[in-house]
């Protein structure tokens, strides 16, 4: 289990995480919602241990280091790969840093999503490099699988095969937090949502339990975030001058 | 068990740059530099020290040999000859050349996983020392190496100097001050 305790992050006079409590347990995938800037990106590079941080994160109640940092892996859209090195490359990088490689699911997933195992990734379409961060992050056999907006640029069929093939992939135990704008799309696959505004986590709810109630993951995020539906019509009409927007 | 070492050597080799950077091609380049300074700068000393005991013992000296060393007799009493201080004067000041070339290579090797963000999956394996091994051995072997040719190269103008020179015209204080050898 991950736990977060009183965790804040501010940069020069921005706060991006402000005291934020949480527990990941294992085989949990999590949907990480917010919008631009609320934090999402920082939380999990603090968790991941790429920015540094005030305040306490555990991992099976022992700090974060070196030592248990493989059982941790990230993916992000910013891409953390080597440009020069080709995918096989990067496989081989792996194999050497992380003992937990899972050669099998790197083949299947090189294989199911047809991508070029010789060249370079700075080649690769965006959609490929995508695919290709996602693919390492999984395959390092780490049992907390981070991914920051993984599918950004990627068309909606792609994205759909995606989540359908980690849904059949993953081990009870593996645990994701994805964090993405696409609400809808992954509210099918997300057992967890967790909601974070201006570095606060503002709602975190089973989504079986809101389907339950007959609710969406859409509605409770639009409830929480106390969207408001007129919103639109009344700038409309501020901005024409007309009433019935 | 051999292939298991030469895998080992192999792959302790790949570890020393960033990946797809050769560090031989480096290590060649940054001996190649430090080494063409450090042997024209030999010569114009090694010249500069021979002219300079040659010249005192041309004014000080009156029996001399062919070659004009000293071989009994003086003299102008009581002349000496310059400090080694100030005859070896900005020796060493190719080093700070060199060393800024060294400190250039690993910005470079740094800024390959700081401009791709793969400094995010550096941060992420468990070698702690993995990034910074593969950024600074190749500038630390070259500073290294310059350090030797210099202590070297220091060293024997220093024989050359009390070699030729009789321990009578040895100025008293013969410390080397080593801020004047990087100092032109």
């Amino acid at each position: 289990m991950i736990e977060l305790f009183h965790v804040s992050k501010v940069y020069r006079d921005t706060v991006a995480l402000a005291n934020v409590d949480l527990k990941i347990n294992p085989g949990e995938i999590i949907g990480l919602f917010g919008e631009n800037g609320a934090g999402k990106t920082t939380l999990m590079k603090s968790i991941v241990g790429i920015v540094p941080y005030q305040g306490t994160i555990l991992l099976d109640s022992d700090p974060i280091t070196r030592k248990n940092i493989g059982r941790i892996s990230f993916g992000t859209c910013e891409h953390s790969f080597f440009g020069d090195l080709t995918a096989d490359e990067h496989a081989q990088f792996y194999r050497e840093h992380f003992d937990t490689f899972d050669e099998k699911r790197y083949n299947g997933l090189m294989d199911f999503f047809e991508l070029p195992r010789n060249r370079k990734l700075k080649r690769m379409s965006t959609g490929q490099q995508n695919q290709m961060e996602v693919i390492l992050a999984l395959s390092q056999g780490a049992d907390y699988v981070f991914l920051d907006e993984p599918f950004a640029g990627n068309d909606i069929f792609n994205r759909e095969d995606f989540y359908k093939v980690l849904l059949g992939i993953l081990r009870p135990d593996e645990t994701i937090m994805l964090s993405t704008h696409l609400i809808e799309e992954v509210s099918g696959f997300v057992g967890r949502a967790v909601l974070i505004h201006k570095g606060k986590i503002i709602g975190d709810c089973d989504v079986a339990a809101l389907e339950e109630n007959g609710e969406s993951l859409t509605d409770y995020v639009k409830e929480i975030y106390g969207y408001q539906p007129d919103r639109v019509g009344k700038a409309l009409a501020d901005i024409t001058g007309e009433k019935d927007i | 068990m051999r292939n298991k070492r030469e895998k080992a050597q192999r792959r302790l080799f790949s570890q020393i740059a960033p990946p797809k950077e050769n560090p031989w091609v480096m290590l060649l380049l940054g001996q190649i530099f430090t080494l063409g300074l450090s042997v024209v700068t030999f010569y114009s000393y090694k010249n500069r020290l021979l002219t300079q005991l040659y010249r005192f013992f041309d004014q000080n000296v009156v029996f001399t040999n062919k070659l004009g060393y000293p071989v009994g007799g003086i003299i102008h009493g009581g002349r000496q000859i310059e400090k080694l201080n100030t005859l070896l004067q900005g020796i060493l000041w190719w080093m700070i050349i060199a060393v800024t070339v060294f400190i250039v290579y690993a910005v470079y090797y740094y800024r390959v996983y700081y401009q791709s963000h793969a400094v995010y999956l550096m941060k992420r394996v468990p070698d702690r020392f993995e990034m910074h091994r593969r950024c600074l051995t190749v500038p630390i072997i070259l500073t290294v190496e310059a350090i030797i040719i210099a202590v070297i190269l220091v060293l024997y103008c220093k024989y050359l100097y009390y070699r030729y020179t009789p321990e009578m015209y040895l100025p008293a204080n013969g410390t080397i001050n080593l801020w004047r050898l990087f100092t032109l």
